[in-house]
């Protein structure tokens, strides 16, 4: 008896200490930052991400702003790092600056974990016209409040050999090889004739999964709307067009990201990869071409076109912690990734990575010339495409959903399983996690 | 022989013990409670990690006893577990009884080289048998196409009866170097009188081995078991890792941690993640508190 | 020498026995030499010879990180773990083999239980805790909790049970020696073989040890070695060479330790002085 009271007087000053710990602290009440010279900027600042380009960034900060310290912290394997925000977060005690990923942003955006940038004191509403429009779509919550915002966009294309594509499709030129992939059963048609003509040992893409990006972004409804789960029909095909792609040797068997993935795509066997801009910088050149050094080098055996359906892959966001010690500095962080020019030039010269503002884009897209790909403007191709991309349908579920959607189908196509049984385990499995969604 | 004596003497003593607990009982109440009963009043409510907590009740024990995926999770982990730790506790057996029974050219050798695989970290390990495991580029393919043991590639990690095999394949590889170290400790326990009598008696190896390793290793074996059950039920990297998170295909090696793992961290239902966890600690508690009564029983 | 092994079965066993060496070596081997080849060449084939990446891998990891800090930082965590641990942990054992007090039985219980509950589950609470103690940030988290370590407390128990006479304690009461000195100069001693395991054990667990620091850690020059590990996964892609480079540096010290304990354990088997 007495052991019992012991543990219940426990259990009370236990679940005491934790609403406790959860009372939140004022805010500051500033409406807007002063302009100063930026030496007179001081102070310390602390910045998460998964990634660790933020090292690069916080060394061209600070050659503009001697006086700030950014701390950084690198958090790597994207599970760990969400528990370590969230841990942190929900004991007030998140860092100032924290970067988000495409499949994750939504959930913190909803959360409203990050402050309200958009306004007072930070403003960022009144400087936002300058970026790609999906950046910064992505980075408001329901609400229509801006939370984060990134220094990327990451539309995609098709990339493929040209001496591949020479030999198979009579032309290497980026805009005819896009007229032969305008449409699915195109992109399939010509598989089908890359595996006849090379009797089996060339193929179009590596994977059905590589297609994936084409039926995720052709739906015609979000995930999840009004809390219920939305499976289109270009999803339901997805599943038969899989299994006609696997029976009919249409593809290498090589999946995405797997060891025989990168193997055919050095040996010269598959010859065309679906990729976003990062892509082409950390997938395509060190996976197709690994032993070049030196950017001179490069076969410029590629080249890149667009495919049946404009899509969009990754990205990183950033935004500031809703309890944020310095506002000011966290803010000039931010406003640095995004709209200085000075550090945007230097990034797309040293780095080749497609940035989200604008200005900078109108700048570097006349001239640029990309040796990977035999000298193709890769930066106007992807200028193009990411004005097109539209994000309204991203939930904070679709990460989640699509994983399990492609696991449902690699079931159906290489364990054999019915296309009905394979979709009620999907379904099966999306209802379990999230059991607030109704799913039909 | 006084039993009163050393009764006596073992109450008058017996303050000593609760002494030499205390430092323990402290860290543990410090350190350890606050977690566990964290995580216990978490289970009465619903909670996404950052939004205000919300109070459901028995709500999530409800679900619990309904749940198809946790029983599912239940059956993929006592699965592995059996196909792995029967393996290993006999080979663990087996060159414990060599190594201490024989002397040989290499036996130091063997001794350590047998424990290498659990230096590495179980998510190192994965990511390289994944690599090994490859479909179409992997060794392990490879090399048995080019023996001829095998005709088609077999795609190891998409086809569940292959994927549960390699799991438990790893899980017993990468722990009965460990499970050998611990009962070769507890053999060396043995007083080797015993052993000097039984060869004046002329026993032979296995009669010795059955009739006083065995016997004496009780203990031992006692703690290999209970630590493999409460391990065994708590895997997660290795299928974590060689699955992409989900226990695929099919959810065949969805372990109980893995489930609540993705309950709570993944999709942030961190009430019902800690409902599942005080499940499987119920789980847990069944099985070794069964075996160590059992084998405490047994012989003595 | 009675009893003579036949030839065949001689053979027998050291094929055996060198099959489970070659698979238990693997693994070791494997990341030795990957971690002298690029990023592409691990992810695509199985590297059974050395590559000429090691320079550039090197490179890698120091243009990130100041590595020997973080073996530094690993050392400074993982010694009094392991001391506290095996200390702490003979204790409590001792204390509830050998004394029949009030409460023991349940408190033996708890300790099986901790054992039981899966450590991912508290991570939330651990990190409240710790942020409500002002002890983010700090090692403190990291090394005192070692001295519950209820696995330690329950292999050292079950080797008092095994190896320990309840009437060797008795001689020393009747020689006049304290409980705890008994402990000190008679059972500690005794324990070796299972210290020695157990310091291997612990060793490599805190030495690994991945999940608590990323909690509780995060200034860089704090991490441990796990975590400056993981910080070379590249943002799409991973950098395998150099992880695979980080990871070989940092099993040496692992292996040097288990050098050292194994002879302990092992060495002078009971059997072992009987020439066969």
């Amino acid at each position: 008896m007495k052991r019992v009271l012991v543990i219940t007087a426990m259990l009370l000053c236990v679940t005491a200490l934790v609403f406790a710990a959860g009372q939140q602290e004022p805010k500051s009440q500033v409406t807007a930052f002063s302009e100063k010279a930026p030496s007179e900027y001081t102070g310390e600042i602390s910045v998460w991400s998964f990634t660790n380009e933020p090292e690069y960034q916080i060394e061209k900060f600070n050659e503009v702003y001697p006086n700030v310290k950014v701390n950084f912290t690198h958090i790597s394997g994207g599970q760990n790092y969400i528990t370590k925000i969230n841990s942190a977060a929900s004991a007030n005690n998140a860092p100032d600056v924290f970067s988000a990923e495409v499949s994750f942003i939504k959930q913190w955006i909803d959360a409203g974990v990050w402050a309200d940038i958009g306004s007072a004191p930070y403003h960022a509403d009144a400087l936002t016209h300058d970026l790609i429009p999906y950046v910064v779509d992505m980075g408001r919550d329901a609400n229509g409040v801006l939370r984060a915002l990134s220094n990327q966009a990451t539309p995609g294309g098709i990339f493929y050999r040209r001496s591949l594509a020479q030999d198979y499709l009579g032309t290497d030129d980026p805009a005819e090889v896009g007229k032969m992939m305008t449409s699915m059963e195109d992109y399939l048609d010509l598989a089908a004739k890359i595996r006849d003509d090379s009797d089996n040992t060339v193929h179009l893409f590596a994977s059905w999964k590589d297609l994936r990006w084409f039926p995720f972004n052709a739906r015609t409804n979000p995930w999840v709307k009004d809390g219920k789960l939305y499976v289109d029909q270009v999803i339901l095909d997805y599943f038969d067009l899989a299994k006609e792609i696997r029976d009919n040797d249409l593809s290498a068997k090589a999946d995405p990201s797997d060891p025989s993935w990168y193997s055919v795509m050095a040996d010269g066997s598959v010859m065309s990869y679906i990729l976003p801009t990062w892509g082409l910088h950390y997938e395509l050149k060190p996976g197709a071409e690994p032993d070049v050094k030196d950017p001179s080098q490069y076969s410029g055996d590629w080249g890149l076109t667009s495919g049946p359906q404009p899509y969009y892959w990754g990205g990183t966001w950033y935004g500031i912690s809703e309890n944020t010690k310095d506002p000011e500095l966290a803010w000039l962080f931010v406003k640095f990734l995004m709209f200085d020019q000075g550090f945007l030039n230097d990034y797309v010269t040293e780095k080749g990575d497609f940035v989200s503002n604008l200005k900078t884009i109108a700048k570097v897209q006349n001239d640029f010339s990309e040796p990977f790909l035999g000298g193709q403007n890769s930066y106007a191709f992807f200028a193009d495409s990411a004005m097109g991309i539209d994000v309204s349908k991203v939930t904070k579920y679709d990460q989640h959903i699509e994983k399990m959607l492609l696991n449902a189908i690699s079931l159906h196509v290489d364990s054999d399983v019915p296309k009905e049984e394979a979709l009620k385990g999907f379904k099966d499995e999306v209802r379990n996690a999230f059991p607030e969604l109704t799913v039909e | 022989m006084s039993r009163n004596t050393s009764k006596n003497r073992s109450i008058s003593y017996a303050r000593y013990g609760l002494f030499f607990v205390l430092p323990y009982v402290i860290v543990f109440a410090l350190f350890q409670l606050y977690p566990i009963l964290y995580t216990f009043v978490l289970t009465f409510f619903r909670w996404d990690g950052l939004q205000d907590w919300v109070f459901i009740g028995f709500k999530n024990y409800r679900r619990l006893v309904t749940d198809d995926f946790f029983y599912t999770a239940l059956f993929n982990t006592l699965r592995i577990w059996l196909l792995a730790a029967i393996p290993q506790i006999s080979l663990a057996l087996v060159l414990s009884a060599l190594f201490s029974f024989k002397k040989f050219k290499g036996r130091g050798f063997f001794q350590a080289v047998f424990y290498l695989p659990n230096l590495i970290t179980a998510t190192s390990i994965a990511v390289l048998f994944s690599i090994l495991l490859d479909w179409q580029a992997g060794s392990v393919n490879q090399i048995l196409l080019s023996l001829h043991l095998i005709s088609e590639p077999i795609n190891w990690l998409k086809e569940p009866f292959w994927t549960v095999t390699a799991t438990s394949y790893i899980q017993w590889w990468q722990w009965f170097g460990y499970t050998t170290l611990i009962v070769m400790a507890g053999m060396k326990a043995i007083p080797e009188n015993l052993y000097e009598a039984a060869r004046i008696d002329g026993a032979g190896y296995v009669t010795m081995f059955f009739r006083i390793t065995i016997p004496l290793l009780k203990n031992t074996l006692t703690y290999v078991i209970v630590t493999s059950i409460i391990g065994g039920m708590q895997i997660f990297d290795v299928p974590n890792v060689l699955t992409g998170g989900l226990g695929e295909p099919n959810r065949s090696i969805l372990t109980m941690v893995m489930y609540l793992y993705n309950t709570s961290f993944r999709y942030t239902n961190y009430g019902y993640g800690s409902t599942i966890a005080y499940g499987l600690l119920m789980v847990i508690m069944l099985f070794s508190f069964t075996a160590y009564k059992n084998l405490q029983k047994r012989g003595s | 020498m009675r009893w003579k092994t036949p030839a065949t079965l001689t053979v027998i066993r050291y094929a055996c026995l060198i099959l489970l060496a070659a698979i238990s070596i693997m693994p070791f081997y494997i990341t030795i030499m990957n971690s002298t080849h690029s990023n592409v060449e691990i992810a695509r084939d199985l590297n059974l010879l050395p590559g000429d990446d090691l320079k550039a891998n090197y490179e890698q990891i120091v243009k990130h990180m100041n590595i020997f800090r973080g073996f530094y930082n690993s050392l400074k965590v993982t010694i009094p773990s392991v001391v506290l641990s095996l200390y702490f942990g003979a204790l409590t054992a001792f204390g509830f083999a050998k004394y029949k007090f009030r409460g023991s039985g349940f408190l033996f219980s708890t300790v099986l239980i901790t054992m039981m509950i899966p450590m991912q589950l508290g991570l939330i609470g651990y990190y409240h805790l710790h942020n409500t103690l002002r002890l983010l940030d700090t090692t403190i988290p990291l090394i005192i909790p070692w001295i519950a370590h209820p696995a330690t407390v329950f292999f050292i128990k079950m080797y008092i049970d095994s190896a320990i006479p309840d009437a060797l304690l008795e001689a020393a009461r009747i020689d006049g020696s304290h409980e705890f000195r008994s402990f000190n100069t008679l059972v500690l001693p005794l324990l070796t073989p299972a210290l020695a395991t157990l310091a291997i054990f612990n060793f490599v667990g805190s030495w690994n040890n991945y999940i608590m620091p990323l909690i509780i850690l995060f200034s860089k020059d704090k991490f441990t070695l796990p975590l400056l590990i993981s910080m070379l996964k590249g943002v799409y892609t991973n950098n395998y060479g150099a992880i695979y480079l980080g990871v070989t540096i940092s099993i040496v010290p692992i292996i040097a330790v288990y050098a050292f304990f194994s002879r302990r354990i092992i060495g002078g088997l009971v059997v072992g002085s009987v020439k066969g």
